[in-house]
């Protein structure tokens, strides 16, 4: 891993585990309602400052944290055309099936490209340090997959190209 | 590959069976391929020995009318070429432009003819590249013109005294389309470049249109895809080479777009589609040749499917919850249960329990999700029953009395927590009513 990545990641680790001290809160507005707080924003002094951590100006984390429920949103590299429309092919189908990750969100925060949306309920069942784990790991497979993706695209292309080119020989 | 290969494999198949007949048999067969081209073929019983073979094919270019037949030059390539086994019938057939007389009796070797009827089966490209040097032929020196082989593609043929220019302007429809054919592109554009393909025609892409088009209409050189140019020498056509040259470029554009994916249009009948033959009224596919390369867009799509299911096992994994989760979730589920008194619930209650339980049902869950659910109704029903048994259970716990240790000690010794024990016949003493 470069090391850039490796600093990057890290902090959104050290982050997280400092964000994620979740509690069941009801919901201050509506009786006999729970709902995440960092969603609906409703009471000031229940959310907590969000945190922006950026490696570059193509790619930044940003964890949004609140008394029941945290909210992280990750805006992904993306370098050429080619980059742009695999990551936003790979995250949409990712985002398609958000239920099979349980605590994805289906729609990212405007400005980014995936979120994830934790709750209280999720810190109850999970293990909170395998619950951060996923999500680095995850953030460190969407950039090797598209990163792969496009190294496979690129030699397709040149295996058609040779292809193509030798009928002429 | 289909796109490179120019012989009709229909034509092929049809004339070799007539060949190999015992018996003459009479044939009348049309045939279409690649949406636009036309076959007739006839034999009769009485004339045996001779197939007359008609073709009409759409014309490269807006200017020449397809119904005034096929140029000079055509025929005289036509005659050269199939002098030995076959000549041309004027007027053609009605409603095609070239009628053909087969005649392989003249031919005693069968490699002979098989050759011969190989050589049948590449008249199209015979036709095309002919049509294509005429029509560069009457441009004089130097000048473009627009070809239509593809209704939706057209391309441009540019003649300098040096060379010659295949402009090819590309659309695409999606994005993905354009970023796929980019990165093709560049890689065509580099790998012609290099030392190994120094024979090929030199491959170019520039997203402007190239000088050559100057002074052609804006609409037809607005693309998202830029534009591809091939320079052809004098080498590139020599001999037999024109025809292949013009027959790989003349597919270049469906050749592409089937790289990126199978599309509706033609290149999916060059890929799949063989030939189409009609019997009176029915039509029947001859051959259908199914293509096992995978295109692009669908390679991506199952790479990022086997990624999700990589992805997705963590969050599936056990490791990931706590112990408690599986016993706190049934319970909740048990009293939802408990105060509706909905059967769906006390299904939810097993459900849980299984889910999240202990770890044998959960292992037992994930491997019945393994094998996709095979038996619903079966695992149903025994979620039912052993839900209810889950039920019976906790009731049983409930109902139990709470045995607090060493209470005993102190029923016996202290007075104050003396229990009266009645006899028989006081537990038996009815109250009479008052008067």
């Amino acid at each position: 891993m470069a090391n850039t990545l490796r600093l990057y990641l890290t902090c959104i680790r050290n982050t997280l585990e400092a964000a994620m001290c979740l509690q069941n809160f009801p919901c201050q507005e509506v009786e006999r309602h729970n709902k995440p707080e960092v969603e609906l924003k409703t009471s000031p002094e229940l959310l907590l400052n969000p945190v922006l951590i950026c490696r570059n100006e193509a790619e930044k984390c940003l964890i949004e944290t609140s008394i029941n429920s945290i909210r992280i949103s990750m805006k992904v590299k993306q370098a050429d055309e080619l980059e742009n429309i695999l990551a936003k092919k790979f995250l949409r189908f990712l985002s398609m099936r958000a239920e099979a990750f349980q605590v994805l969100r289906r729609k990212p925060v405007q400005g980014y490209d995936i979120s994830f949306l934790i709750t209280n309920y999720h810190c109850e069942d999970m293990h909170k340090h395998k619950l951060i784990d996923f999500i680095v790991q995850f953030m460190e497979d969407i950039d090797k997959e598209i990163s792969e993706l496009k190294l496979s695209v690129n030699t397709r292309g040149r295996l058609v190209a040779t292809e193509f080119l030798k009928q002429f020989i | 590959m289909a796109f490179f290969s120019s012989g009709s494999r229909a034509l092929v198949e049809i004339l070799t069976r007539l060949q190999s007949a015992e018996q003459p048999m009479p044939v009348d067969h049309t045939l279409f391929e690649f949406g636009s081209i036309r076959y007739h073929l006839q034999a009769s019983m009485t004339d045996s020995e001779n197939i007359y073979l008609s073709i009409s094919t759409p014309s490269l270019s807006y200017e020449a009318s397809p119904s005034s037949g096929f140029p000079e030059i055509t025929l005289q390539e036509t005659r050269k070429m199939y002098h030995k086994f076959a000549e041309i019938i004027e007027p053609p057939k009605e409603g095609y432009a070239l009628t053909l007389k087969l005649n392989f009796s003249g031919l005693t070797r069968p490699k002979d003819r098989i050759k011969a009827i190989n050589q049948i089966s590449l008249l199209q490209s015979v036709i095309l590249s002919s049509q294509l040097k005429d029509m560069l032929g009457n441009l004089g020196s130097s000048g473009t013109m627009k070809l239509v082989y593809n209704q939706r593609d057209p391309f441009f043929v540019s003649k300098t005294p040096v060379k010659i220019n295949a402009i090819f302007p590309m659309r695409f429809r999606d994005d993905t389309d354009l970023a796929i054919a980019s990165s093709f592109f560049q890689e065509l554009q580099e790998l012609g470049s290099t030392s190994s393909f120094t024979r090929v025609p030199r491959c170019s892409w520039s997203p402007i249109p190239p000088p050559e088009l100057r002074g052609e209409y804006v609409h037809h050189l607005t693309t998202n895809g830029g534009f591809v140019s091939f320079d052809i020498l004098a080498r590139h056509v020599k001999g037999g080479r024109a025809a292949r040259t013009a027959w790989i470029l003349l597919n270049f554009q469906s050749y592409v777009k089937y790289h990126i994916k199978v599309s509706t249009q033609r290149s999916t009948l060059v890929a799949r589609v063989i030939g189409v033959f009609s019997y009176g009224n029915g039509v029947v596919l001859l051959t259908v040749e199914s293509s096992c390369a995978q295109c692009t867009r669908s390679y991506i799509q199952s790479r990022m499917r086997k990624r999700l299911e990589i992805m997705t096992e963590v969050t599936t994994s056990e490791l990931l919850y706590k112990e408690t989760f599986g016993v706190k979730r049934a319970a909740i589920a048990l009293n939802q249960a408990c105060s509706e008194g909905v059967l769906f619930a006390v299904s939810q209650v097993i459900d849980d329990a299984k889910l999240r339980g202990n770890d044998e049902n959960r292992k037992k869950l994930q491997v019945r999700k393994r094998s996709k659910r095979r038996s619903i109704k079966f695992a149903r029903a025994k979620k039912l029953q052993k839900g209810l048994k889950a039920i019976v259970d906790k009731i049983k716990r409930l109902r139990l009395r709470i045995r607090v240790k060493r209470l005993d000690r102190f029923r016996g010794h202290c007075q104050c927590f003396a229990v009266p024990k009645l006899t028989m016949a006081q537990r038996e003493h009815k109250y009479q009513k008052l008067e």
